[in-house]
């Protein structure tokens, strides 16, 4: 009974390491490739556009959504002939099991797809998968996640990719 | 005449504390080699300087920039003396500086690190690194977060 016992702990322990970590993984695959970009955002930046002078209440709102996040990673790659590839891999690595298919976009020649992690009734990651013809992204946002401002984040912070993010406003109205 | 030298040496002293102790490791360890470059600029002369280089966007950027220095070595003046960026990274953490992003690109990877203090007297470090050099740039002021990413994230990412 003891063995079954403590089996089944390890099982657990294994798959739940596994399991947190497929995201990272892709990342981590790539990270040292130089034929990708990357971006990393910590929440050290986050905290910095809490202090900063804004005009209205929305704009407030969206500072504070910002003000939760505890990081961004982006990585991406440009004008390559494996795209659709790297999208199926990406893709293929989102364990089914924590994170939930939130929203999927056809853009013109691109595929978008929108995940996120639920845990205690917030979410805790977004993840967004996209792949183009000769075009790859993926992003993973992560902390305490407001979804109705997230499109508004990608507006304020301007980078690159989080503006992708708009589409969930686009894809809410369809 | 004496009140002007006693105000130059003060001006001096306080320069050198504006220093972190960051930059100061990189210029005791490479500042006496020919290849290595050193330069320290106030704001108002780096907003000239962009306005006459036709670099006016950044202008912004550094409006409430007092100082900025920076450093440009190459990479066999790390070998050289058997030193890795890595060892400086940590440098830099125990001086009290934070990541706030990192980008890289093309196999240039650039990171900025923050130390805050009070009186929007901030201390930013950016770590470029190339394939053969690292270039050091220490900025004493305020920069605008938005600004910071926007410079940092988009020059990295075209659109897509």
């Amino acid at each position: 009974m003891k063995k079954i016992f403590v089996i089944a702990l390890m099982m657990v322990i294994v798959n739940g390491v596994f399991a947190q970590d497929a995201i990272s993984k892709f990342f981590t695959k790539y990270q040292t490739d130089e034929s990708f970009s990357q971006v990393t955002v910590s929440s050290k930046m986050f905290n910095l556009f809490t202090n900063m002078e804004v005009e209205s209440k929305e704009d407030q709102e969206v500072l504070n959504a910002i003000s939760k996040l505890k990081g961004l990673r982006i990585l991406a790659k440009e004008n390559t002939s494996d795209a659709r590839a790297l999208y199926k891999e990406a893709f293929s690595l989102i364990p089914t099991k924590e994170f939930e298919e939130l929203m999927s976009v056809r853009d013109k020649d691109k595929d978008m797809k929108f995940y996120i992690k639920e845990s205690g009734g917030k979410i805790s990651e977004l993840v967004m998968i996209m792949g183009g013809t000769d075009d790859f992204m993926v992003m993973s946002l992560f902390g305490e996640i407001d979804l109705k401002q997230v499109s508004k984040i990608g507006k304020k912070m301007n980078v690159e990719g989080l503006q992708k993010l708009e589409k969930m406003d686009d894809g809410k109205k369809h | 005449m004496k009140n002007i030298l006693a105000l130059v040496l003060i001006t001096a002293s306080l320069s050198t504390f504006a220093q972190s102790e960051s930059f100061l490791t990189l210029k005791e360890k490479f500042g006496d080699s020919r290849n290595v470059t050193s330069i320290s600029v106030g704001g108002f002369i780096l907003r000239t300087a962009l306005l006459i280089s036709g670099e006016d966007h950044y202008r912004d950027e550094f409006g409430d920039v007092s100082n900025v220095r920076l450093i440009n070595i190459p990479i066999e003046e790390l070998d050289k003396r058997n030193l890795k960026i890595s060892g400086f990274k940590k440098v830099l953490r125990n001086d009290n500086f934070e990541e706030v992003v990192s980008a890289s690109e093309d196999g240039e990877h650039v990171t900025i690190y923050m130390q805050e203090r009070k009186r929007n007297k901030n201390l930013y470090f950016l770590l470029i690194e190339g394939e053969d050099q690292i270039l050091a740039i220490e900025i004493k002021g305020y920069l605008d977060p938005k600004k910071l990413l926007e410079t940092n994230s988009k020059d990295r990412l075209t659109s897509l």
